[in-house]
């Protein structure tokens, strides 16, 4: 019975273990929306630093109605949106959430956004562990793709 | 004689990005047009009531998560850096929204939305029918998904910015990758004149 006990503690220990050190999701943010729109969406990267694969299945907030996992697909010249069952994350590997790809959505704010506001993202994986996801609203922290780099204009 | 055609034909690959840095945005002759709609502005439902200004114009909807948004807010950056130029300067171009999705964008909707992209957003609405003509002419795609997402009607779209000139003509098309600099760079080319 103290064996069994031990075990159940070891075991539970080392779940916890995993789902503290294996999983990390950085740079989180969400689009700042206009208060007249419902939806908006959050993004992040997210490591998995184990040895196994993580299967993300869903995400919850309190600030959306609904929280759905979606993923943007170019068809030729046209951008289609589409609702993700899962998204699986390699060992020692990363996804990218980010505006035009995967991202998660908020459905129907519960109220407007206000620009560096904190929310709170968690997701859920498909072995039953958890990651809570600090995130800022912001109105476009890295904007699109590689225009980081060409924030300021110059002048010729 | 081939040899002739070669070089003729190296000249104007080799050319063609000369030109561009020449300030010879191409007049794309085989989209745009003048079109009216309902605007978010009064005498303002017309594209030739921009005559005179350059015109950034986009499609989208308002109920869009993700890519709307984020094309939006690359519009509010082109008009931001060009005003940190000068105020007449961000005055000769006009940010222009046109929805695809008129039963969910009313006028006060697109007008409540589009002001905090900036204050000179204007948004464009009407019927079916006549958004559908309007994105011919541009050759905007937009469908709407069968999805069984909770934020019910989703589009599949492109998602191009139009750039066009004083007359209303399409100068050029951005992708959501081009880089901010080369759209205001585009945009000052047809100002300079």
């Amino acid at each position: 019975m103290k064996n069994l006990l031990a075990a159940i503690v070891l075991w539970s220990l080392a779940g916890w273990g995993w789902a503290d050190t294996a999983l990390e999701a950085k740079e989180g943010w969400v689009r700042w929306v206009p208060p007249v729109s419902q939806n908006s969406a959050a993004y992040f990267t997210l490591h998995n630093h184990g040895d196994k694969t993580a299967t993300l299945v869903s995400a919850s907030s309190d600030v959306a109605a609904a929280v759905e996992i979606h993923n943007v697909v170019k068809q030729g010249e046209v951008m289609s949106m589409q609702k993700q069952d899962k998204v699986e994350v390699g060992s020692h590997k990363s996804v990218q959430f980010q505006p035009g790809a995967y991202h998660v959505m908020l459905i129907g704010l519960k109220k407007p956004l206000l620009e560096r506001e904190a929310v709170i993202l968690t997701l859920h994986f498909a072995d039953g562990a958890s990651l809570t996801v600090p995130l800022t609203v912001s109105k476009d922290p890295g904007q699109s793709g590689n225009d980081a780099d060409h924030q300021h204009h110059h002048h010729h | 004689m081939v040899a002739r055609t070669l070089w003729g034909l190296a000249l104007v690959l080799l050319g063609w990005p000369l030109l561009l840095a020449a300030k010879d945005l191409p007049i794309n002759t085989r989209l745009g047009g003048d079109f009216t709609l309902q605007s978010t502005v009064v005498d303002k439902d017309q594209l030739s009531d921009f005559k005179g200004k350059l015109v950034l114009l986009n499609f989208g909807y308002t109920s869009c998560p993700d890519v709307c948004p984020m094309v939006l807010s690359r519009m509010t950056q082109v008009m931001n850096t060009l005003e940190e130029d000068s105020k007449e300067t961000r005055a000769q171009v006009q940010p222009l929204f046109i929805t695809f999705d008129p039963e969910r964008d009313t006028l006060e909707k697109l007008g409540a939305y589009l002001k905090h992209f900036g204050p000179d957003f204007i948004g464009m609405t009407g019927t079916p029918e006549q958004i559908a003509a309007v994105a011919k002419q541009f050759g905007v795609i937009y469908l709407p998904q069968k999805s069984d997402s909770a934020a019910g009607t989703l589009f599949a779209h492109s998602d191009y910015i139009y750039l066009l000139d004083d007359q209303g003509r399409v100068r050029a098309l951005f992708s959501t990758k081009e880089p901010i600099d080369d759209m205001v760079d585009a945009v000052e080319s047809l100002l300079d004149k």
